[in-house]
């Protein structure tokens, strides 16, 4: 026997058609099955809209809270961290790319390392001797500022730069530091 | 459900954590327990509640207003559990064994609170019958008393899927309880019968 209309019709929410019910009685009879059946909706019905509602423990708002001040100190650290591998990607192009310059402008120079030595050689005395000639135009001249210029005015100026890199280091350390967030 | 404070939602939605405290203290009950009815464990339902108001704060700029919040706020936990069911199954535990449970009960009575805690585990027992979808219906439909659009709503499906998922979950139910029934029967008739014999 087919009782899955009988079935549906036994859990339906909205009352049958006259005709559905006249059949559902005449079913309901003979079919012991189909009996036990609406016995058993009847009582998980009545279980069911009891509707005893479970509550949570506690101060489950303070716990929310102190979830989404993690949350928010996560997704921090997480944009400082894509910022810092931003930074040295951004940085280790750079080099790579400054690389690749000076390798293609000193290529030639590269094939032949002896001409390439006496060249740096060249270069390093030629350097030495443009220091030592700005050496003997202008140490005379920063003598003379060094002089005239008081000892106190000296260490104000060497206290005010002390207290300018502080600020500068202050700074940095305030800008780099993860901030809470205080509710 | 609670009523919302139209201000406060707009706070809310502006991302202010005071604000969107009170909604969770509004809601807390009524979604702590669709959680704790779809997933039948109180730390899971714990952690599911949680999660659900991040969820719902994260999104809180999406949400239309024309919308009701608790239909809304209800959705986003029952897509969570049962995303959560989906990935595992749930360790049975015992109802009984739960140190967070609060069933209130006026009457002190131990004998009364057994019957209920009994009763919770039977209401437990005849949800976990149910696959994920069919579990959530049958609680906003019982529960919270949502008609079959908004259950639609909540769970994106259609009015027409809703209606045949409840009228097969009761068919289900009735079945499972016929069948736990006759089976006890069935263990009380055996028991008798070794006795008399």
């Amino acid at each position: 026997m087919d009782h899955k209309p009988y079935e549906l019709w036994l859990v339906a929410d909205q009352p049958l058609q006259p005709d559905q019910e006249i059949k559902l009685q005449a079913h309901l009879e003979t079919c012991e099955a189909c009996r036990t059946l609406q016995e058993s909706w009847r009582e998980v019905e009545d279980i069911f809209e009891e509707r005893i509602f479970i509550h949570p423990q506690p101060g489950f708002t303070e716990r929310w809270q102190l979830q989404i001040i993690g949350e928010f100190n996560l997704e921090r650290e997480k944009e400082q961290r894509r910022l810092t591998w931003m930074f040295l990607g951004a940085t280790t192009g750079a080099a790579f790319l400054i690389l690749v310059i000076m390798t293609i402008r000193f290529f030639a120079t590269l094939q032949n390392p002896t001409e390439a030595f006496i060249s740096g050689m060249t270069f390093v005395a030629g350097v030495s001797n443009l220091t030592e000639t700005i050496q003997k135009a202008f140490f005379p001249l920063l003598e003379v500022f060094i002089l005239s210029v008081p000892t106190l005015w000296w260490l104000l100026m060497v206290l005010s730069a002390s207290l300018l890199t502080l600020v500068l280091i202050f700074s940095i350390r305030r800008v780099i530091k993860t901030r809470r967030v205080s509710l | 459900m609670p009523e919302i404070d139209a201000e406060k939602l707009i706070l809310a939605q502006k991302g202010d954590v005071d604000a969107f405290s009170d909604l969770v203290n509004a809601h807390q009950n009524a979604v702590y327990n669709l959680c704790y009815r779809m997933l039948g464990d109180p730390y899971a339902a714990e952690d599911a509640a949680q999660e659900t108001f991040i969820r719902a704060y994260k999104a809180m700029k999406s949400y239309d207003k024309k919308r009701s919040f608790s239909t809304w706020l209800l959705s986003i936990a029952a897509h969570h559990c049962i995303d959560q069911l989906r990935k595992k199954r749930m360790k049975v535990t015992r109802i009984e064994d739960s140190p967070y449970l609060e069933i209130p009960d006026p009457r002190p009575n131990p004998e009364a609170s057994l019957a209920k805690a009994e009763q919770q585990l039977e209401v437990k027992n005849l949800l976990d019958v149910l696959n994920e979808t069919d579990r959530a219906i049958v609680i906003m439909f019982y529960w919270y008393e949502f008609s079959y659009s908004e259950i639609a709503e909540a769970l994106n499906l259609t009015g027409s899927a809703v209606k045949s998922r409840i009228h097969r979950a009761r068919a289900q139910l009735a079945k499972s309880w016929a069948e736990k029934g006759q089976t006890v029967s069935g263990l009380e008739r055996q028991t008798y019968g070794s006795q008399a014999l």
